[in-house]
């Protein structure tokens, strides 16, 4: 690269070239590259990827105003240049904050912890979903000090949002029911989030915990909550997601706990839902009644679902690609008949018998785990094995990648999400 | 019968296109004449966008491994070479070339380390802007 000064100044004046994007009066500010005006400057910096951002911002005043700018974000999504980021929260959000993960370039992110309330510690089966240049943290499970008994997990109402543009947490309006382990799903088409179900268990506690059924609607731009129909019963550990185009529009919530039972009058059994509810949305405000599908399999096949995540279909939005992360198979759920099927089996799994992270990007499967554990204190623990299921094409690919956390980290409890920007 | 565009460079030097070629700038289309006068570019860089215009306009229906090929080593050019060619493109519109353009510097950007950034763009004056900062804050 020749590292020749940009060329003569008069050139650069031609600004006047008409354009369709709005050029900034490159007399008053700064340009953005020298011997380019400003409009096509910022095309430029707005193609750049994600990760490469950090890097670019100290280089001067006016691309580190660009780069943190709200309209950046527009930029990049209407020329298609988003970057697509795993979100990984490995503990207590307020402990350690979230990575972001960019699986294209191998580079990692991490994020500022959530601010912290000092009576509270613990968080944990909170749901995280991403919304434009925000990433949402909703609910959970915590311990509170300043309840009696100690001991006893609460579930949480707070929400929070982190602002890349001005990198900073804030807080948004509490849920209107406090609730943990709860189905989440960003509505399509539209800046709204429903959460429905959840309840207080904590991932210390693998049993107790309460359930309930209350389903709620936030709407991002009023910053409110609105409450909707409730699920026909209490369901908590549940996945939702939502299947359907514009017209005839549903909001799925699938599997979970309900009631639970005990053993010999001693030991507490969860009783798993193996069933799902649907709720259709036909007017724009309010939902509409729940129906129930059938069981989704027969007593003895399985105990309870395992991981799901669900893949956007854009050719028929009525067919979601819904695929659940069971031991070491995947398989697929097909709406129509109700039924999973077995779609593959994952080619390897690591020596030693860590968790599966289970996340869809990009259109792909991800399964994410830990490949060697080296426990030494204060090194990193060892590195990460991505494995990556492409549905079309029914074909397996791998990455290996450094971890940052500082200790493993366990895939059960840690919350997964996705965001682009 | 396809009309033939003149175009002309700020160098006083023409160029005739084909309507195929010249109507790939969006300037060149919506304009009543057939002679366009482009300011600020030169004969040199005028004749290679000329050359990519009909390079394209050509093979319109083959989108093909050679047309990509052309054009990558089209692209890979000086990077003050590169910046003219923007601008002349910029002001033709034609969308295509400023995509690849603009894709191109945006690679050399992201292939540079911060040291090198600052030693191709030398204008920025990273120390002068740090020493506004701090007078501003008062140092």
């Amino acid at each position: 690269m020749a590292s020749q000064s940009s060329p003569s100044s008069p050139s650069s004046s031609s600004s006047s070239s008409s354009s369709s994007l709005s050029s900034s009066s490159s007399s008053s500010s700064p340009p953005l590259i020298p011997g380019l005006p400003n409009d096509v400057a910022s095309l430029i910096l707005s193609l750049i990827p994600f990760s490469h951002h950090a890097r670019l911002k100290p280089t001067c005043k006016s691309w580190r105003l660009f780069l943190s700018s709200k309209a950046l974000f527009s930029s990049r999504q209407t020329h298609r240049s988003l970057s697509h980021l795993i979100c990984i929260f490995p503990e207590d959000p307020a402990v350690t904050g979230p990575y972001l993960f960019d699986p294209r370039h191998l580079a990692w992110c991490p994020l500022p912890p959530m601010p912290c309330n000092p009576y509270v510690y613990g968080l944990c089966n909170f749901t995280s979903v991403a919304i434009g240049p925000h990433l949402y943290v909703l609910g959970g499970s915590l311990f509170d000090a300043r309840s009696f008994p100690i001991d006893r997990p609460t579930p949480s109402s707070a929400v929070f949002r982190f602002d890349f543009t001005t990198a900073a947490w804030e807080y948004r309006a509490p849920m209107l029911t406090p609730r943990g382990s709860f189905a989440c799903a960003k509505v399509p088409d539209s800046d709204q989030i429903i959460v429905a179900g959840g309840g207080s268990r904590h991932t210390m506690f693998s049993a107790a915990g309460s359930r309930m059924s209350s389903v709620e609607r936030y709407d991002v731009c009023r910053d409110e909550w609105v409450a909707m129909e409730g699920l026909p019963s209490f369901r908590a550990g549940c996945v939702g997601f939502f299947a359907g185009d514009e017209e005839e529009r549903e909001f799925w919530v699938m599997g979970g706990y309900g009631q639970a039972r005990t053993i010999s009058e001693v030991v507490p059994v969860d009783e798993y839902y193996r069933n799902a509810v649907v709720m259709e949305l036909t007017s724009r405000n309010g939902g509409g009644r729940w129906r129930e599908t059938g069981d989704m399999w027969e007593g003895g096949e399985r105990m309870r679902l395992g991981k799901i995540v669900v893949v956007d279909n854009e050719v028929d939005p009525a067919q979601p690609g819904v695929f659940m992360l069971d031991g070491n198979d995947i398989f697929r759920y097909d709406l129509a008949s109700n039924r999973w099927s077995l779609e593959s089996r994952i080619p390897r799994k690591p020596p030693c018998n860590s968790s599966f992270a289970f996340v869809v990007l990009e259109g792909e499967l991800y399964v994410i785990t830990f490949w060697k554990i080296v426990e030494r204190l204060h090194k990193r623990a060892g590195r990460l094995y991505i494995q990556i299921y492409h549905p079309q094409q029914r074909t397996w690919r791998s990455l290996l990648t450094k971890s940052p956390f500082r200790y493993g980290l366990d895939f059960n409890a840690a919350v997964m999400s996705t965001i682009h920007l | 019968m396809s009309r033939v565009f003149k175009l002309k460079s700020s160098d006083n030097e023409t160029f005739e296109v084909e309507e195929a070629a010249a109507l790939l700038s969006e300037t060149i289309k919506s304009s009543s004449s057939t002679e366009i006068t482009v300011p600020n570019v030169k004969a040199e860089i005028l004749g290679k966008v000329v050359e990519w215009c009909n390079k394209h306009a050509e093979s319109e229906d083959t989108k093909d491994q050679l047309i990509k090929e052309w054009d990558a080593e089209f692209v890979s050019v000086d990077q003050h070479v590169l910046f003219k060619l923007i601008t002349a493109a910029d002001y033709l519109q034609i969308k295509e070339l400023v995509d690849q353009l603009t894709q191109r510097v945006g690679d050399m950007i992201k292939a540079k380390t911060l040291k090198t950034v600052e030693m191709t763009y030398p204008t920025f004056n990273v120390e002068r802007e740090v020493q506004e900062e701090l007078k501003s804050l008062g140092f």
